[in-house]
């Protein structure tokens, strides 16, 4: 038990600023009625300490308890989801002050500070809050010390300094253990937040989804080549493909709809060290031409499974699969960071030999939808004669007549009708969409491909990132010999888009500023946007050194480091590890206990002592070196005498002490060997 | 039967093996510095719950596959081990060493005096010192290079009452491992055998007082002269008539005449215990110092001869303790 100690006043603030820092990045989860809980806990606490109200009554207690319960339970539509476990723990975190007596109960708020301080880092994992929470923990560990102080000794500042230096001296083992502790595979299926805003680029699309998603700069991934790195022409992220059209908005197709009729499957998942994945990527229609981009990829969370690559891919990554479209697909949404590795063949050809069922899903249109359009597009395939030369009309058609805006008019229900022959403007979903659709209506296979497009590559890094401004739609054409071909309508309109990139293709036009979208400004001012740079690479760096270091990852680290990974080499390390500090801190203590004394004589003198009394020799503190010499008994007593004798002349000397009587003397202590008689 | 000269040579040997004692732990090099080969230390209870809350952390982070989390529950395992050595660094370097060894009664608290000290500069926390969980003494040392502490510890037995080893931890800072020592400080109690009552002293002093040698000595039955009051000296003995008139403080010197000295002798309590006789003759020479008289002890080997005063007696009740130990009897 522990004794029930009053808690000081200095651990009491303590505890409250740990209690109001656990919960601030929290706080946009949280309903506001919580952060209300705990202030009215805290200040009912600091109530009691100054003996003005007393604790609540068993009743009051009970009663607030089930009041939070009901409010949470109220609060959250998922009572198993993340977000109402962490509540539960805020509302027991709160409470918990109403009935801290002693210090056992302040141990246990302190524990749970750990806790909910940890919960925070399944919903976000990025720098700035990994920082924080070191500060944090650095706060909840002053609390703990402070517990252990007698209540006279408490200096709250004394006691932060000393948690911050432990927590620092940490560190250095915090990182060998991140490094070299194996890694289990889960023990059990967890629930993920699903409350979690889905962003990005949406399963279906209808005409202005994509303005909001240009309005924002948040970063969609970092992607890291090896060797080779393509140019901007061919920077199309594939994320979706759109096959279902219902006159207004395109969806993707359903699973059923894509399986590969040859091999019987949708999806193909790679799996590591298996033969299955390569051996059903061979039956697939893919030749994989000239070209190979290496490449990685880390996804910021989406809370969506599709995975975004360059031109036909192959992924690298467990958990990743190969869709009959052939894009990327995550078994599950990616709720966390995503680190995925990938082929890209640029060159690739698909599907030379387009099967039946492929063509039916990829031509099918609605009937009766945009009749104007459908006329057109019978009178104009009539005229070109060719597939190709038909969509070479249609480019020609676009490039003519239409302009790029983000501030298109609203279109009704015949979409593709209204786009082509009144509006005329729009953006890249206007032109993809009713380019395919188009394409379909003369029973051209076609596809609308949405994704990003673009990136822009960090100075300080060799990587390049993708925000959501480079959000894209454009259309893959099944063209006889060729395979699926990409098509870009929007290069036709505003080829700048695609050449420079979105954010420089907007530089100084007015649109961007009326639609409320600030980057450039920002951008303008090079020191800004180099700084953002510079933060941007170092969450780069966190994201791919820390947050993606995974099982594999160390392995690898580990081979590299010790030549082949075992278990007894890992032990080796540790070992090697824990013995090399020991050693350090008993090199410290020995230095820390070392003889002060300024006189180098007298410290001879005392190393020569130490030598006798090991030799057997009885030292009192009263002798003085004749006596000791005298009285010694040792083999060698003549030469310890002279020794003695210079001592006494050392010691008594006045004047300047000449270096080479101390250098000799100290040879000759050094050599003299204690032998009893 | 008297035999002065022994019993003299007897209380001066006790007492020069008590100076010797004192001068052998008083001085500084007997100091005893706590370092790496006294020191013990390990986890205590309150590590297990340490170790729960990082293992339910490791838990959670296997299974979100969380990196950050990984990152907090092995920033916990260094912070323990970090501690570890805090905790070992609280102790190592101090010194303790004993100031001022009372002498009590048996079955009193000695508060044992010691100096605590370290370099300047180092802080020492949360340190419990003491012979009994009970009695632990909170200190510390903080913004202060020493300290003297009062450690009291309970005398049982009467003679030099050895207390043991006396344990010094600490579980600062994060009260979760438990460093200790238990240093032998070599403290011997005086201690003067209970004072009980088993007997009265009246029926003694009747049965003792025929004048075995003759001759004055200064007393409380006859008054002699008037000399100036020394503090110190009994109140009885002020003339308060002389205080009356303004003439200041004078104490009124009585002479006792042998036949009126107060053996108090072992062999007038035949029936009792030697314990039970040490206490009551403890309880004897109490209350013969306080009502002034003059009194001698007698037990068998020991002789202390008639006298009064505080020196005189701590000669007897220190005769009394140290009665059949080694060092109090006689050879």
């Amino acid at each position: 038990m522990i004794p029930a100690i009053q808690i000081s006043r200095q651990t009491l603030v303590w505890l409250f600023i740990a209690q109001i820092m656990v919960f601030l990045p929290h706080y946009s989860r949280m309903p506001i009625w919580l952060a209300g809980l705990l202030l009215v806990c805290i200040v009912w606490r600091v109530q009691v300490y100054r003996g003005h109200w007393s604790y609540p009554r068993r009743p009051v207690k009970f009663g607030l308890l089930g009041l939070a319960i009901l409010f949470v339970l109220l609060s959250f539509p998922r009572v198993l989801g993340l977000e109402a476990m962490v509540a539960f723990l805020f509302v027991a975190y709160s409470l918990k002050l109403l009935e801290m007596y002693s210090k056992r109960d302040a141990l246990v708020v302190i524990y749970l500070s750990l806790f909910i301080l940890m919960t925070g880092f399944l919903f976000d994992q990025n720098i700035l809050l990994a920082l924080y929470n070191f500060i944090t923990v650095i706060v909840v560990m002053t609390c703990m010390i402070g517990l252990n102080q007698e209540k006279g000794y408490v200096f709250p500042l004394r006691t932060f300094r000393m948690s911050t230096a432990m927590l620092l001296q940490s560190v250095p083992l915090m990182v060998v253990m991140f490094l070299v502790l194996p890694r289990l595979p889960a023990f059990w299926n967890v629930p993920v937040q699903q409350e979690g805003a889905k962003t990005g680029v949406s399963d279906t699309m209808s005409p202005g989804n994509f303005v909001d998603l240009t309005r924002s700069d948040e970063l969609v991934m970092r992607v890291t080549f090896n060797g080779e790195k393509p140019i901007p022409q061919q920077l199309y992220w594939r994320g979706l493909v759109f096959s279902n059209f219902d006159g207004r908005t395109w969806r993707q197709a359903e699973p059923e709809q894509l399986i590969n009729r040859g091999l019987g499957k949708t999806v193909i998942w790679y799996e590591s060290g298996s033969y299955r994945f390569r051996n059903d990527l061979a039956t697939m229609d893919f030749e994989q031409g000239e070209r190979v981009l290496d490449y990685e990829v880390i996804l910021e969370e989406t809370h969506q499974p599709w995975l975004f690559a360059l031109g036909v891919p192959v992924p690298e990554t467990d958990g990743v699969g190969l869709v009959s479209d052939f894009r990327l697909l995550k078994q599950g949404p990616v709720t966390t960071r995503f680190k995925y590795n990938v082929y890209s063949y640029p060159d690739a050809v698909i599907e030379r030999d387009l099967p039946q069922w492929r063509r039916e899903l990829e031509t099918a249109i609605p009937e009766a939808v945009n009749p104007r359009s459908r006329e057109l597009a019978t009178r104009w395939y009539q005229e070109a004669g060719s597939d190709e030369a038909y969509v070479e009309k249609l480019l020609d058609y676009f490039n003519q007549s239409f302009y790029y805006t983000l501030q298109p008019p609203a279109l009704g229900n015949d979409s593709v009708d209204e786009f082509l022959f009144d509006s005329q403007r729009g953006f890249c979903e206007h032109f993809a969409s009713s380019f395919t659709f188009m394409l379909r209506a003369v029973e051209i296979p076609a596809r609308v491909v949405a994704g990003y497009q673009g990136g822009e590559a960090n100075p300080y890094q060799d990587y390049m990132l993708v925000r959501q401004y480079d959000a894209h739609a454009w259309t893959e054409v099944w063209i006889k010999d060729k395979g699926w071909v990409r098509y870009d309508p929007t290069f036709a309109v505003a080829p700048e888009r695609i050449l420079d990139g979105f954010s420089r293709a907007f530089e100084g036009s007015e649109e961007l500023a009326t639609t409320g979208f600030g980057f450039d400004d920002v951008a303008n001012l090079s020191m800004f946007y180099n700084l953002q740079l510079q933060f941007d690479r170092l969450n780069y760096l966190w994201a791919r050194w820390v947050l993606g270091y995974d099982a594999g990852k160390q392995k690898s680290m580990l081979e590299k480091l010790l030549g082949a990974y075992s278990v007894a080499r890992l032990a080796m390390v540790f070992l090697a590890f824990s013995v090399g500090f020991l050693v350090l801190v008993y090199l410290y203590l020995l230095w820390r206990e070392r003889d002060r004394t300024a006189d180098p004589a007298v410290r001879l003198y005392r190393r020569l002592l130490k030598k006798l009394s090991r030799a057997g020799v009885e030292i009192h503190t009263s002798d003085t070196p004749l006596d000791i010499a005298a009285r010694s008994g040792v083999a060698n007593a003549q030469e310890l005498e002279s020794i003695m004798d210079d001592f006494n002349r050392l010691f008594y000397q006045t004047g300047r002490r000449d270096r080479e009587t101390l250098d000799d003397l100290s040879k000759r202590v050094r050599q003299w060997r204690g032998r009893m008689v | 039967m008297a035999r002065p000269a022994l019993v003299n040579t007897l209380i001066e040997q006790g007492r020069s093996r008590y100076k010797s004692w004192i001068d052998r732990r008083i001085p500084p090099s007997q100091q005893v510095t706590l370092t790496q080969k006294n020191i013990f230390i390990f986890p205590n209870r309150h590590a297990l719950f340490y170790f729960i809350v990082v293992a339910t952390l490791w838990i959670a982070a296997t299974n979100y596959e969380n990196n950050l989390a990984f990152g907090l529950g092995f920033l916990l395992i260094a912070l323990f081990v970090v501690a570890i050595l805090h905790t070992f660094n609280n102790m190592s370097g101090l010194q303790l060493s004993v100031v001022h060894v009372p002498t009590v009664f048996a079955g009193e608290y000695a508060d044992v005096e010691f100096l605590l000290q370290t370099r300047e500069g180092q802080n020492r926390d949360s340190l419990h010192i003491g012979w009994h969980k009970e009695h632990y003494i909170h200190t510390g040392l903080v913004n202060t290079p020493q300290q003297r502490i009062k450690v009291p510890v309970q005398a049982t037995r009467r003679g030099w009452f050895n207390p043991g080893r006396i344990t010094i931890q600490t579980t600062f800072p994060l009260g979760i491992i438990r460093s200790w020592t238990h240093m032998d400080m070599d403290v011997r109690i005086l201690t003067y055998p209970k004072p009980v009552r088993f007997a009265d002293l009246q029926a003694v002093k009747s049965a003792d007082g025929e004048g075995e040698e003759s001759g004055t000595q200064k007393g409380s039955e006859e008054f002699d002269s008037l000399q100036d009051y020394i503090p110190g000296m009994s109140l009885r003995q002020v003339s308060w008539k002389h205080a009356a008139k303004g003439q200041g403080l004078k104490a009124r010197e009585f002479i006792d005449y042998t036949e009126s000295f107060l053996w108090l002798d072992w062999e007038t309590l035949p029936t009792l215990g030697v314990e039970e006789r040490l206490s009551t003759l403890c309880y004897w020479a109490l209350e013969s110092e306080k009502s002034g008289e003059v009194y001698g002890l007698r037990m068998p080997g020991v002789e202390v001869l008639p006298d009064s005063g505080a020196k005189h007696m701590e000669q007897v009740l220190t005769a009394l303790a140290l009665y059949g130990q080694s060092g109090g009897e006689v050879s």
